[in-house]
């Protein structure tokens, strides 16, 4: 009789489109020109960014686009300590959930430019920019937050 | 309203690798020896083996050597495209193999003429000189002489 | 046993590829539209339950993007299929049944043009071991049931060709359909293969769209719709997977879902009006008809998934638009069909009724 095989390999490899809708689009192209577009639900009051095109607590369609400086505080954030397939950046570093002042919502990014261990919850954060030749239809147009003077968002 | 949103292509790849089982497992070992089997089931040996006889979930008994020529039950031409087990224009088909229940899918190359194509001929495997123990060990069907 | 019924159906147009809307925004529009036809507000939705795929989508949890559609803040009562919507639909018919609550909606999303090549993504359906590695193109394996079922006369090229060129121009009449005119049989014959005895307009044309459909029990259901859609019966079999074991000239399957799905509703599908069929391929129409036992019943009078077929919303599109017909009178008894996997693997039959 024969020896059995064991494992064999199924692999996938599959392409596709992502389709980034309006609201999302309106944001990225955003980005492109360093700008933070957010909208507001007049129902509620929910401040999205980034903005779909309508609330998803509400379903009504959001006010008019408006722009928000990015400053922020970190409402929550982990250290990276393992490295992983893809990885752009060395381990540690930091992830943060940031609230923008002025919105509801806590879009995710890096937090650099401090030692790991100094980051905490409700730390003042700002955004830094790419140089405008690297500016693009993308999250990475903010190459990541860093920490900015308390209350200095609105001086 | 009709305005298309940015849109971008991106590609997902699962470098799976999947244990076979035992009944599969011998079955692609023979594959990998150049020898096909079936499984015994109360109904006759089933070609490709499955662990569990569809029609009444019983488990389904040893593995018995078969041949590897057949008759073509159902067929479909199509174009070759890169990848393909066949270089040219060929078809995939169902193939009962001689003394097993079932069929086997795979293709069968007629150099590129569909004409030469029936339901009834008869086929032969074509193995490959380099064997992993994979269905793809069957290069393809040819025309049985 | 509750009654329940369909009581609103809406549909966004099938496009062979929208390049505008994420997923919420295709749903959005059609759960309006569905939710102002049966006079609801959202919070008198006890539960919603939708059916789309990863391997269409191309991202895991995918559906998740369709909640913001919903409204699922505050936490909702919601469940998914990786599958056609008519299964969620079942699963919904189930939870009423159950009486944890009166209404129910039902969405299914399909987004056949996102994969860039199909014939990457259909051998993911397939047996792991024997099929799948073989990569077999899109149409392939419903090439070989084609094939057979022509060998055993229940149908010709000629007498798919009439499906396809009565389909299309039933199609003509519905607003969503995403191919529809009136074309010779003789015209459709003269195109080439696309896997023999296959030919392009046999295979219906893949795209996008979203359905939605909503579902009330009892009362709720004679108050929420003039003429309520009863879903008497319904039920969903399958065969086994791999195409070398079963007889792909018929359907066992939908015969069985059938028999079972006439067992609750008190008839048969041989005493429809109209019947709406999943159908994939044209050589299909003719294996359901004869699996279901139809008789004189009318066939996809919307034109059915060969003018538009948005993946994993085409089967509950197929519930909808049975219903349809029995909300404006058109039909007091329908069938609908839906179906899964490759060469009608999965199927599921709901028998449907008006009252007066």
């Amino acid at each position: 009789m024969t020896e059995p095989v064991t494992t064999m390999p199924s692999p996938f490899r599959m392409d596709y489109t992502y389709v980034a809708g309006t609201g999302r689009t309106a944001f990225l192209r955003g980005l492109s020109e360093r700008r933070l577009i957010a909208r507001r639900c007049a129902d509620c009051g929910q401040v999205y960014l980034p903005p779909p095109e309508f609330c998803s607590r509400c379903l009504t369609e959001l006010e008019a686009p408006f722009e928000l400086d990015g400053r922020g505080v970190i409402s929550t954030f982990c250290v990276v300590n393992f490295p992983f397939p893809g990885q752009r950046i060395d381990p540690p570093y930091v992830v943060a959930h940031i609230q923008p002042h002025g919105a509801g919502t806590r879009p995710m990014h890096l937090v650099r430019e401090v030692k790991p261990g100094q980051v905490h919850i409700g730390m003042e954060v700002e955004p830094v920019w790419v140089a405008d030749d690297d500016l693009d239809t993308s999250l990475l147009s903010i190459r990541h937050f860093r920490p900015a003077p308390e209350g200095g968002a609105d001086a | 309203m009709t305005a298309e949103s940015l849109s971008a292509s991106y590609t997902v790849e699962f470098p799976f690798e999947r244990t076979v089982g035992p009944t599969i497992g011998a079955f692609l070992g023979g594959l990998r020896d150049g020898q096909l089997y079936g499984v015994r089931t109360e109904r006759g040996a089933l070609c490709p083996p499955l662990e569990f006889e569809p029609g009444t979930g019983a488990e389904t008994g040893e593995l018995v050597p078969v041949a590897d020529t057949g008759t073509v039950t159902s067929w479909t031409w199509v174009r070759a495209r890169l990848g393909d087990p066949v270089p040219h224009d060929f078809a995939w088909a169902l193939i009962a193999i001689d003394g097993t229940i079932g069929a086997l899918f795979h293709a069968v190359d007629v150099g590129g003429d569909s004409g030469r194509m029936a339901t009834g001929m008869r086929v032969r495997a074509r193995w490959r000189a380099e064997r992993v123990g994979q269905l793809s060990d069957i290069e393809c069907f040819e025309v049985a002489p | 046993m509750r009654d329940v019924a369909v009581v609103a159906f809406a549909q966004s147009p099938c496009q062979a590829a929208n390049r505008r809307d994420d997923m919420a925004g295709i749903l959005l529009p059609v759960i309006r539209e569905a939710v102002d036809a049966a006079g609801i507000g959202r919070d008198e939705i006890d539960f919603v339950a939708s059916g789309s795929h990863d391997f269409y989508e191309g991202r895991t949890f995918s559906y998740i993007d369709s909640l913001d559609a919903v409204g699922a803040w505050p936490p909702i009562s919601e469940s998914h299929v990786e599958s056609d919507a008519a299964w969620a639909l079942a699963e919904a018919w189930s939870w009423l049944q159950l009486g944890e609550g009166d209404i129910a909606l039902v969405y299914g999303i399909g987004r056949g043009s996102l994969p860039a090549d199909l014939d990457q993504v259909m051998p993911a359906q397939l047996d792991p071991y024997f099929l799948a590695p073989l990569a077999p193109h899109r149409d392939a394996i419903a090439g070989l049931q084609a094939h057979a079922a022509i060998g055993a006369g229940l149908t010709s090229e000629q007498g798919m060709a009439e499906v396809v060129s009565r389909c299309l121009a039933s199609a003509l009449d519905n607003p969503h359909a995403q191919r529809s005119e009136r074309v010779d049989v003789a015209r459709l014959l003269d195109a080439p293969y696309v896997s023999s005895p296959l030919r392009e307009h046999d295979v219906a044309p893949i795209g996008d769209a979203a359905a939605v459909v909503v579902l009330a029990a009892d009362d709720a259901a004679r108050r929420l719709a003039e003429r309520p859609a009863w879903l008497r019966g319904v039920d969903h079999r399958m065969d086994t997977h791999y195409p070398g074991v079963r007889d792909l000239t018929e359907s066992l399957s939908t015969r069985r879902a059938a028999s079972r799905a006439a067992e609750f509703a008190g008839f048969l599908p041989s005493d429809v009006d109209v019947a709406e069929l999943h159908t994939e391929y044209s050589h299909q129409e003719a294996i359901l008809a004869a699996a279901l036992g139809l008789n004189g019943a009318e066939l996809n009078a919307s034109g059915g998934p060969l003018a538009g077929r948005p993946v994993t919303a085409t089967g509950l599109i197929r519930i909808g638009e049975a219903a349809r017909r029995i909300f404006d009178g058109r039909a007091d008894r329908a069938l609908a069909h839906a179906t899964n996997g490759q060469a009608l693997q999965q199927n599921l039959v709901c028998l449907l009724e008006g009252e007066g």
